[in-house]
């Protein structure tokens, strides 16, 4: 490669802890937590013209002084020393998906810097530690909310964890919880049903200005993700169709074009509610460590080829192209530190 | 294994076995294991490059370890897909811990049952967990057993719900049952004390729960005794580093525990930790598979002073014996099988309790 070195940056998880599982040929496959994921193909593209560099709050390599960054630590709950550390010590370097926009992704601040966009209901959020039967009873009269909310651990993902409450009785059904003293989020609940009373929910990815959505799932209920009880059964011949007619929406362009100018990453996905007949929306999460990119499976079908063709490969594309080129990135852009407050005060108190 | 079918060759000739002597021993095999929890700690080493620790696998010398690895294949349990090759002509087990490894210790019991030689067998492993072993060697003359409960806790109250169950009294210590540090040990002398083990990663483990002595016992004689194969070698220390005086009659009382304690626990390398009672009996403290090997350093404590001593004493006797599985003790029977130990004796990981969330 011609171009300069920079740098692919990675942390130790702030707890210190990933991980392992024993691949089918006996290898060990180690698991970082909430990192920024690429295709196999666009990771070996990037290493190939960077340098690796891993962070840990007791030992760290002098800072190289790259041209720029690739930061791969895209959650401020797991990763919080790192990204106040490469805030302070990579400067003006481009930073892809800078920690100052990471931090703005926790889902606490995410949905404060959300309030507003037009034509998207963004629930309330409050950042909680369920350390005693009174915390969760404590942040919802803390945050004022009304019944039913959401509660989840901070590490929890694809639905793990989360619990609905629907009244005082339900409080103590978080006692049981295996996250019991983690860092929660308690999230108002929003209908987003359609008429004919499905749930649907969507996963859009934005990268340099591009939007592509990359799934729709479908469920009797709220809790809408793979494999979840009550999906609706052949959703999937209708989801390229219903990924169409919102590609082709002016009102969900308009709302995420809203949203990847307030969140300020360069790669970042969005999981919402969608009841796209009545242009209805409703944010659920809005962060860069979401997992699109899956390798090829030995016995996909034409089928599967086809939706990966449709909904994978261009992204993959899009994002490769945009690693490629530094200087378009959002940290690039005049005024970028200016606008966005310190990794340091931003997670002030975490 | 036939050495036709073990021999390779590029042409296909000359695959003839004419004296049988030269047949190789079937391989061996090193049986490591990931946590129940699927959670390892990283850190990074001198070169900033990650290094990943696995709690509670048995440490060995470096040069024991470097030979083991050379000589024998490494597989993970449980294993990602059914073990079909021959079967191992001898087993290393790596995994100390029933707590952390129920899982792997049951593929590997699963695996290696009791037809073939195994250091540190699974279900010798799962004997040790201190109040299985508390149970072993109850009968043991001249060691006292403190009483002690293994429990999960999921809620905040299960430490005083754990302590009211087994009627203990004031003070009593909790400690996580993987923990190898004594600094992981928690007094708790009155109610006002059960809040403070509420911190950290608390409502995701197993613990302990010993009675403890009504008075404090910090100047207490303190053994550790490490034990390779057939034998045995202890070192004395007071935590207050006042040099260890030998009492009459500790060093008959000290081979009968330690003897019957061998009986009992059918272990080729583990460690016990023991406290001289004003009665002259020795009180259990710690039953550990292996030993963990302290880095030398100034200003260290009495017990890793003895570690360390006791350890470059195991050193070499360690390296003799993993060559000789010959020599390993044998298989525990059927009766102490993993599956019927953690039946009996509880302790699998709740399936709900501690699983670290992959996304």
């Amino acid at each position: 490669m011609t171009d300069p070195q920079g740098l692919y940056f990675q942390s130790v998880p702030d707890d210190g802890r990933i991980s392992v599982v024993a691949t089918a040929n006996g290898a060990l496959d180690y698991q970082w937590p909430n990192q920024l994921t690429l295709s196999a193909e666009t990771l070996q593209s990037v290493r190939d013209r960077s340098a690796q560099y891993y962070f840990s709050v007791a030992r760290h390599a002098p800072w190289p002084k790259p041209p720029w960054v690739i930061n791969s630590a895209t959650d401020a709950d797991t990763y919080r020393n790192a990204l106040i550390w490469l805030d302070e010590t990579s400067g003006n370097t481009p930073v892809f998906n800078h920690p100052r926009a990471v931090a703005l992704s926790r889902r606490d601040l995410s949905a404060a810097r959300l309030q507003g966009v037009e034509g998207l209901t963004v629930p309330r959020c409050l950042r909680f530690r369920l350390d005693g039967a009174g915390a969760a009873p404590g942040a919802f009269e803390r945050g004022g909310f009304d019944y039913p909310v959401l509660v989840r651990p901070h590490s929890g993902q694809a639905g793990r964890g989360l619990i609905r409450i629907d009244g005082p009785q339900d409080w103590t059904r978080l006692e049981q919880s295996r996250w019991f003293g983690q860092i929660h989020y308690m999230i108002e609940f929003v209908d987003f049903a359609t008429e004919q009373g499905e749930h649907l929910k969507c996963r859009v990815m934005m990268v340099g200005g591009q939007v592509m959505v990359r799934h729709v799932k479908a469920n009797v209920g709220w809790n809408v993700h793979n494999r979840a009880e009550g999906s609706i059964e052949g959703f999937e011949d209708r989801e390229l169709a219903v990924i169409d007619q919102l590609e082709a929406n002016p009102a969900f362009a308009h709302v995420c074009a809203q949203v990847a100018a307030r969140a300020r990453l360069d790669f970042v996905g969005m999981d919402l509610g969608i009841d796209p007949q009545r242009n209805r929306f409703v944010m659920f999460e809005c962060n860069p460590s979401m997992t699109v990119f899956f390798p090829r499976r030995h016995n996909a079908t034409s089928a599967d080829l086809a939706r990966r063709d449709r909904l994978q490969t261009p992204l993959d594309a899009a994002v490769r192209a945009l690693l490629a080129q530094p200087d378009r990135w959002q940290s690039a852009i005049a005024g970028f530190h200016e606008d966005l407050p310190s990794c340091r005060d931003l997670l002030a108190g975490a | 294994m036939s050495y036709q079918n073990a021999g390779h060759s590029e042409t296909g000739k000359a695959r003839v076995a004419a004296d049988p002597t030269l047949t190789p021993q079937p391989a061996g095999l090193i049986c490591a294991g990931l946590p129940d929890d699927a959670a390892i700690s990283v850190f990074l080493d001198a070169s900033h490059a990650p290094s990943f620790h696995f709690p509670n696998l048995l440490e060995l010398p470096e040069a024991a370890r470097t030979r083991l690895e050379s000589r024998n294949a490494i597989k993970w349990f449980p294993l990602a897909q059914r073990h079909d090759g021959a079967p191992p002509g001898s087993a290393v087990n790596m995994c100390a811990h029933l707590d952390a490894y129920s899982k792997a210790l049951t593929a590997i019991d699963d695996l290696v049952g009791t037809g073939l030689p195994v250091f540190n067998h699974p279900r010798a492993v799962a004997m040790a967990r201190r109040d299985v072993a508390s149970a072993l060697l109850r009968e043991v003359e001249g060691l006292g057993i403190p009483k002690l409960v293994h429990f999960a806790a999921r809620q905040p109250d299960a430490f005083e719900a754990a302590f009211a169950a087994g009627k203990f009294r004031y003070p009593v210590e909790v400690q996580p049952t993987t923990a190898r540090d004594r600094q992981d040990r928690m007094g708790i002398t009155g109610p006002e004390d059960w809040s403070r083990l509420l911190v950290g990663d608390w409502s995701r483990r197993h613990y302990f729960m010993t009675q403890l002595a009504r008075q404090p016992v910090a100047d207490a004689l303190r053994l550790r005794v490490c034990i390779v194969g057939n034998t045995w070698t202890a070192r004395a220390y007071r935590d207050n580093g006042v040099a260890p005086d030998r009492p009459d009659g500790l060093d008959v009382t000290l081979r009968k525990a330690v003897v019957g304690a061998m009986r009992q626990l059918p272990l080729d390398f583990w460690s016990l930790d023991l406290r001289l009672r004003p009665d002259g009996k020795l009180a259990l403290q710690d039953v550990s598979v292996g030993m963990t090997a302290p880095a030398p350093g100034r200003g260290l404590d009495p017990m890793r002073q003895a570690s360390i001593e006791l350890w470059a004493r195991a050193g070499p006797q360690l390296d003799e014996l993993i060559a000789a599985p010959a020599r390993w003790r044998p298989a525990p029977p059927d009766a102490f099988a993993l599956r019927t130990i953690l039946t009996r004796f509880g302790g699998r990981q709740p399936a709900d309790m501690g699983e670290r969330v992959l996304h």
